[in-house]
């Protein structure tokens, strides 16, 4: 006990028993544990061990995708932290709101950041969509993960859109009003589309209908988009985030396909 | 960076083919621990610093509670839908709002089957595929101005406003606008597709043979013939089937705008209107 001075305390922690059941390797900087730290991680084993030093730059990926990515995690967090104050009803949800901006503690930044947060993912995934374009990344073999990606386009908008409803105010009913309008007009589904008629279809049994849980946007409709926008999309976006990312790494990351000598 | 792997291969890897396949102890790479991790955590810190920021000083819109009662005038869609809003000015809204965006979305992801050009993968290359770049490129500029023009320019009524004019000022379209006859209607859109279609391919075939050599026109119907040649039949169709419906709607905008054209088909019997 004599020789244990401030200075290497770091070292007695990471050379513990306790230390090294956690990481499991060395914790020296050299090659092998650099390796290790990606392979022995859950989190991280889905990146590769080594990526070229022309895909990695910013210039390349744009880091678009990885910011999709953090922003649907932050997303969900704070949008886990406002499920704890809000109820989806027509006399409380307006008022949730209210209290969120006025009365919970850093509730109004917490609302904020949920907000802002969704139309940034909304832009960034256009903006990744585009540089995956631009690097011909969805040439073979990659071509289903661009179609997981247009998937996952898909859902990012009906996300965000699900979520719009939810404040119940003016801005809100209006805009899925104006969306849901559109529903009306599928062809033959939608009670004022073409072919409608033929096959019978009128203001209450069409998609619009089904969506809305009504002729209007009203208490039913605020419930399905809660419901649609707290679980069934999240966790279709997960799953197919998750089918991507494997794909990325089963199809090889178009950066370090070029040779430049 | 610092070089963290040191091999003796460079020689062998100069030999290498131009686009091959790397391999895994080639010295282009570079361990991902730590240094791909930088950019992860810069990534996420520079996302987390510009929201926070961002969420402090700019307070998110609430308007006044839900009122079924009381319309706004405009009610405009979240502004990644406001682009296909805008598109209600020119068509139905089944086209508008179900057809179009089923087609973009069809159209996105028949991309990697239908581009058979193996160039340029994993670089911005522009030279091997001009056409595709173009084409993408003019799409998404097309689709990011109806969101500023349905944002920023449309107020009361959907007409245009100036970011400087006042909503308080009524306007109203006193455009009188027509339809087209079933006959005309029906033809226009036939042959709209057809030539859309035809065209290209009989160009090089009817007039190829017959002009100089190293003319401009013979340089195009190279260009033509080598197009449909890449692509064959089913392929070359189904691209300009999608090329001709995303090129449908400026025609379309162009028809309602300068000659007060509502409806090229209209047939009210089924609800069917173009
Ligand atoms: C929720 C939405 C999405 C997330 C979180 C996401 C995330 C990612 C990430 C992290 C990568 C790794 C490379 C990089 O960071 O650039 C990637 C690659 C890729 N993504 Fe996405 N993406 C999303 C949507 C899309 C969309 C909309 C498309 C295209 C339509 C797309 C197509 C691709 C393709 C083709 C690759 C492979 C790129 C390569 O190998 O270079 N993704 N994605």
């Amino acid at each position: 006990m004599a020789n244990l001075s401030l200075k290497n305390v770091p070292q007695v922690i990471v050379e513990s028993q306790v230390w090294k059941s956690i990481f499991r390797h060395g914790y020296t900087m050299n090659r092998r544990n650099r390796l290790l730290a990606i392979t022995n991680n859950v989190f991280y084993h889905i990146l590769p061990t080594k990526i070229s030093r022309y895909g990695m730059r910013m210039r390349f990926h744009w880091g678009a995708g990885i910011i999709t990515f953090y922003l649907f995690l932050i997303l969900t967090f704070t949008g886990v932290l406002l499920m704890f104050y809000y109820v989806p009803t027509v006399p409380r949800a307006y008022y949730d709101m209210k209290d969120l901006q006025h009365v919970v503690p850093f509730g109004n930044i917490l609302r904020n950041m949920h907000r802002y947060g969704a139309h940034a993912m909304v832009f960034m995934v256009m903006v990744h969509m585009a540089r995956t374009f631009y690097t011909s990344s969805y040439k073979p073999p990659r071509e289903f993960n661009w179609v997981v990606g247009v998937i996952l386009l898909n859902f990012t908008f009906l996300l965000s859109f699900s979520g719009y409803l939810l404040p119940w105010d003016q801005l809100a009913i209006w805009a899925v009003t104006v969306g849901a309008n559109m529903a009306r007009a599928t062809p033959l589904i939608g009670h004022e589309g073409p072919f409608a008629n033929l096959i019978g279809m009128k203001v209450n049994n069409d998609v619009r209908f089904a969506l809305l849980g009504g002729t209007t946007v009203g208490s039913a409709t605020l419930l399905r988009f809660y419901v649609l926008h707290c679980i069934a999309f999240p966790i279709i976006l997960t799953i197919f985030i998750v089918v991507h990312f494997w794909r990325v790494r089963r199809d090889g990351y178009s950066g370090d396909v070029p040779v430049r000598e | 960076m610092a070089t963290t792997e040191q091999s003796g291969k460079s020689g062998q890897a100069a030999r290498r083919p131009a686009r091959a396949v790397p391999t895994a102890s080639s010295e282009r790479f570079e361990l991902t621990w730590p240094y791909f991790m930088y950019t992860i955590v810069i990534c996420f810190l520079l996302t987390t610093i510009v929201l926070w920021l961002w969420s402090m000083v700019v307070p998110a819109p609430l308007e006044p509670i839900a009122d079924p009662n009381k319309t706004p005038n405009p009610s405009k869609a979240p502004w990644y839908f406001v682009g296909l809003q805008e598109l209600l000015v020119y068509f139905d809204p089944w086209i508008a709002g179900v057809v179009l965006p089923g087609l973009i979305l069809g159209g996105l992801m028949a991309i990697p089957y239908i581009d058979k050009n193996t160039h340029g993968i994993g670089e911005y290359n522009y030279k091997d595929r001009k056409f595709a770049v173009w084409v993408f490129s003019l799409g998404t500029v097309f689709w990011f101005l109806l969101i500023i023009i349905g944002y920023f320019f449309r107020g009361p009524s959907w007409q245009w406003y100036w970011p400087w004019e006042s909503w308080e000022i009524h306007k109203e379209s006193h455009v009188v606008t027509h339809n087209w006859s079933l006959l005309g209607g029906s033809l226009f859109l036939i042959g709209y597709t057809a030539i859309g279609l035809v065209l290209p391919v009989a160009i090089p075939y009817l007039i190829g043979s017959r002009v100089k050599p190293g003319s401009w026109i013979k340089k195009c119907c190279e260009v033509l013939q080598e197009f449909y040649e890449k692509r064959g039949a089913t392929i070359y169709a189904i691209e300009m089937l999608l090329l001709l419906a995303m090129l449908g709607i400026p025609v379309k905008m162009v028809l309602r705008l300068f000659f007060n054209v509502k409806y090229i088909l209209e047939i009210p019997a089924i609800n069917l209107n173009i």
